[in-house]
């Protein structure tokens, strides 16, 4: 009888012992569910980090000096725009001269025969992305998307917006 | 009092100048020397037919080092398909560019401009000379 209670007492700590096990982790780990089982192997200090999202309150000063690096030609886009917008930074054409550092991407697909015929636009659709590190620091401060499925002046529309958003996040509106 | 008379005339007096320095510093003078990168398609020599088309006052320089002013940029151009041609009626082809004027000595870029004609009359040259007329006019402009 004894040999038999102390069976069950073993099984019933050892299945909660592995119960105890598998939810630990997943209950540290933000959004666990969204997470592949590799990523919840990191250290705890590396978790517990805030988000970049958080780093990216840097205040960006009026009349920094900006470097763009080669985006497959969006990059002289992005600096026309710049120069439209009034943007107030200055862009330069060396890393080591500037204080931040703009990277990104940028697609574009020409409208086909279908988007001629059955919407009647011949406008192209235009996305880009970019993002704005602190050189010093290393530290993303700012980032920003846009996808326009009827870019009424294709890239220039992309990358204006860009500038304008730029424009607003200096001046402390966004 | 005097002290801050003095004080507050000296920053009325150099409030102007510094402004005035900004200007300078993104001016483009009239008879500038520029050097022409090599742009997608052949986009430079365009550009340089605008130039002389649109009478900017600048010379162009075949060597990076005795330049003051250097222009990048890119230019895309596509030919209308047969799509365009039979639903919308045009055989002009779309053409975009974009092109930027670098200072060689402070390294800063100084003015730049992006174009985009749908139905573009004469193909590049019609965005080559849309870029001529603008930088025309910023040089005109002094500032």
């Amino acid at each position: 009888m004894f040999h038999r209670i102390s069976c069950l007492l073993l099984l019933l700590s050892a299945f909660a012992a592995g119960t105890f096990a598998q939810t630990t982790p997943s209950s540290t780990i933000p959004a666990a569910s969204e997470q592949s089982s590799s990523k919840s192997d990191k250290p705890a200090d590396m978790i517990d980090k805030a988000p970049p999202a958080e780093l990216s309150k840097e205040k960006i000063p009026a009349g920094s000096k900006v470097y763009i690096a080669p985006l497959k030609g969006y990059e002289s886009f992005l600096i026309a725009a710049i120069v439209k917008k009034g943007t107030p930074v200055v862009v330069v054409n060396n890393p080591e001269m500037a204080d931040y550092e703009i990277t990104g991407v940028s697609e574009s697909h020409q409208a086909g025969w279908a988007k001629m015929l059955f919407l009647g636009s011949e406008q192209s659709n235009e996305q880009a992305s970019i993002v704005m590190t602190n050189l010093k620091t290393g530290v993303a401060v700012w980032g920003y998307n846009v996808n326009k499925t009827n870019s009424y002046k294709g890239k220039q529309s992309s990358s204006e917006a860009c500038a304008k958003h730029l424009k607003a996040r200096i001046e402390g509106r966004e | 009092m005097s002290g801050k008379t003095l004080s507050l005339l000296l920053l009325l007096t150099l409030a102007p100048v510094s402004g005035l320095a900004q200007d300078v510093a993104k001016a483009i003078p009239a008879g500038s020397k520029v050097f022409i990168n090599p742009m997608k398609d052949g986009f430079e020599k365009d550009l340089v037919t605008a130039f002389e088309a649109k009478k900017v006052p600048l010379e162009v320089v075949t060597e990076k080092e005795k330049a003051d002013f250097e222009i990048s940029g890119t230019s895309e151009s596509k030919k209308a398909g047969v799509a365009k041609i039979l639903i919308r009626g045009s055989i002009h082809s779309s053409e975009q560019a974009s092109i930027t004027v670098t200072n060689l000595k402070t390294g800063e870029a100084v003015w730049a401009y992006s174009v985009n004609k749908s139905n573009s009359a004469h193909g590049k040259r019609s965005t080559a000379e849309a870029c001529a007329k603008h930088l025309k006019e910023k040089i005109d402009s002094k500032k």
